[in-house]
C-alpha cells in the first residue's frame, strides 16, 4: 500500500494567499472592541436569574394563568430568551472576529465584516500606499494599546480605516517599512521588515529571530488534522469524524479559491482511495504519512 | 394532552426549530469566512451546545411540570 500523502492541504491563511506569501500582521480586532458587548451580554444573561426566586415566590405571575401553565409560560420565556441571546452573541462575535488587517511582503489586506451579510474585502500593494498612520483614542484602547490605521493611497480621496488594531504603532511601522522597500524595488521574497519587531500576530508581537508565531504554524494544526483523517473510515459515523470532514471540506474549498483546482480534484481524488483500515506497517511507521 | 399544554409545546417547538435555522445559517457563515486554524468552530460548538442544552432543559421542565402537577 503506498503513503498516504497530503501535500496539498492548504496551508493558507487567508483566500488568495501566495503559496509563498509571508505574513507579518495578522490582527484581528482587540478584544476591547467586543468588551461592550461581554458587558451587555453577561447583564442580560444574569437578568433571568435576578427574576427567578420572584417567579419561584409568585411575586411575578399571570393572575388568568393556571399555575401548571404559569410555570410552562415563564419556561418559554426564559427559554426563548436564553436562545436569542446565543444567537445575538454569535452574530455579535461574528461582526468583531472577522474583522481583520493582514500585512504581508506583498500587499496589505483589509477585512471588513458589518453584519453577517455584509462583508468587505480591500487589498492595497505598496506602490499604492502614500501614508499610514495610527490613532489611539479613548481610555480603554490607551490601556490595552488599541487603535485605528489609517491608510493613504496614491491617486484616491479614499482613506483606508482599519479599526481597533493591536499595536497600531508597530503595525503602522511594519507597513511603512515594507511600502519603502517595495518602492527601491526589494524583490517580494526578500522583504522583511528592518526592524526588531517585524510582526504582530493574533496581537503578540513578534522580534527578529523568534521562533515562528502562531498563525505561521497552521501548518502543525493541519498536521494532527491530517493523520486522523488518514486514520478514519471513508464514511464518518462519529461526531468527531463528521466534524473533521466538514473541515476537510473547509480545507478544500479554501484551497479552491486559490487556482489550484486541478491539483485539488487530482487529491480528492486520491483520498477517495483511502482504506478504510490502516494496515499494521503503516500503523507502526507514523513517518509514512508525509505531511 | 390538553390544549394549552398542546400550545405551549408547538409555541417551544417552533422556536426551537427557529434557532436551528438561524443556526445553519451562522454555519454556513462560519464555513465560508471563517480563517484557517481560527476559533470559529470552537465558538460555533460552543453556542450550539448552549442551544441544544436551553431547549433540553426546556422541554424536561416543562415535561416535568406537567407530570408532578
Amino acid at each position: 500500500m503506498p503513503p498516504v500523502r497530503f501535500q496539498n492541504i492548504p496551508q493558507a491563511v487567508f483566500p488568495n494567499q501566495r503559496n509563498d506569501e509571508k505574513i507579518f500582521v495578522f490582527s484581528r480586532r482587540h478584544l476591547v472592541d467586543y468588551f461592550f458587548y461581554i458587558v451587555l451580554l453577561s447583564v442580560l444573561g444574569l437578568l433571568p436569574l435576578v427574576a427567578l426566586p420572584f417567579i419561584i415566590t409568585g411575586a411575578i405571575g399571570i393572575a388568568f394563568f393556571d399555575p401548571v401553565y404559569e410555570r410552562d409560560f415563564f419556561a418559554l420565556i426564559i427559554g426563548s430568551y436564553y436562545l436569542l441571546l446565543a444567537v445575538v452573541f454569535l452574530a455579535s462575535w461574528i461582526n468583531y472576529y472577522y474583522n481583520a488587517i493582514i500585512v504581508t511582503d506583498e500587499r496589505v489586506v483589509d477585512i471588513y465584516q458589518a453584519g453577517l451579510f455584509n462583508r468587505e474585502v480591500n487589498e492595497l500593494v505598496y506602490e499604492q500606499i502614500e501614508d499610514v498612520s495610527f490613532k489611539i483614542k479613548g481610555f480603554l484602547n490607551t490601556m490595552f494599546h488599541a487603535g485605528d490605521v489609517e491608510i493613504q493611497t496614491a491617486g484616491s480621496e479614499r482613506k483606508f480605516v482599519i479599526k481597533r488594531v493591536s499595536h497600531p504603532d508597530v503595525t503602522v511601522e511594519i507597513i511603512l517599512e515594507l511600502a519603502a522597500q517595495a518602492k527601491r524595488g526589494v524583490n517580494m521574497a526578500e522583504r522583511v521588515p528592518d526592524l526588531a519587531t517585524i510582526g504582530v500576530i493574533n496581537g503578540q508581537l513578534v522580534g527578529r529571530g523568534w521562533k515562528g508565531p502562531p498563525v505561521m504554524n497552521l501548518e502543525k494544526n493541519l498536521r494532527s488534522t491530517t493523520r486522523r483523517f488518514a486514520q478514519v473510515a471513508s464514511e464518518p459515523t462519529t461526531l468527531r469524524e463528521r466534524m473533521d470532514c466538514w473541515w476537510r471540506n473547509h480545507c478544500y474549498s479554501m484551497r479552491a479559491t486559490f487556482g489550484e483546482q486541478d491539483e485539488t480534484i487530482m487529491q480528492s481524488s486520491k483520498l477517495k482511495e483511502l482504506p478504510t483500515e490502516t494496515s499494521e506497517d503503516e500503523k507502526t511507521d507514523d513517518k509514512m504519512v508525509d505531511l | 394532552m390538553n390544549p394549552a399544554t398542546a400550545t405551549f409545546f408547538v409555541l417551544y417547538g417552533l422556536i426551537a426549530i427557529a434557532y436551528v435555522v438561524i443556526s445553519i445559517v451562522f454555519f454556513y457563515h462560519i464555513g465560508r469566512y471563517s480563517y484557517l486554524g481560527d476559533a470559529s468552530k470552537r465558538i460555533f460548538l460552543l453556542y450550539t451546545m448552549f442551544g441544544v442544552s436551553i431547549i433540553t432543559v426546556t422541554f424536561i421542565f416543562m415535561i416535568l411540570n406537567h407530570i408532578v402537577s
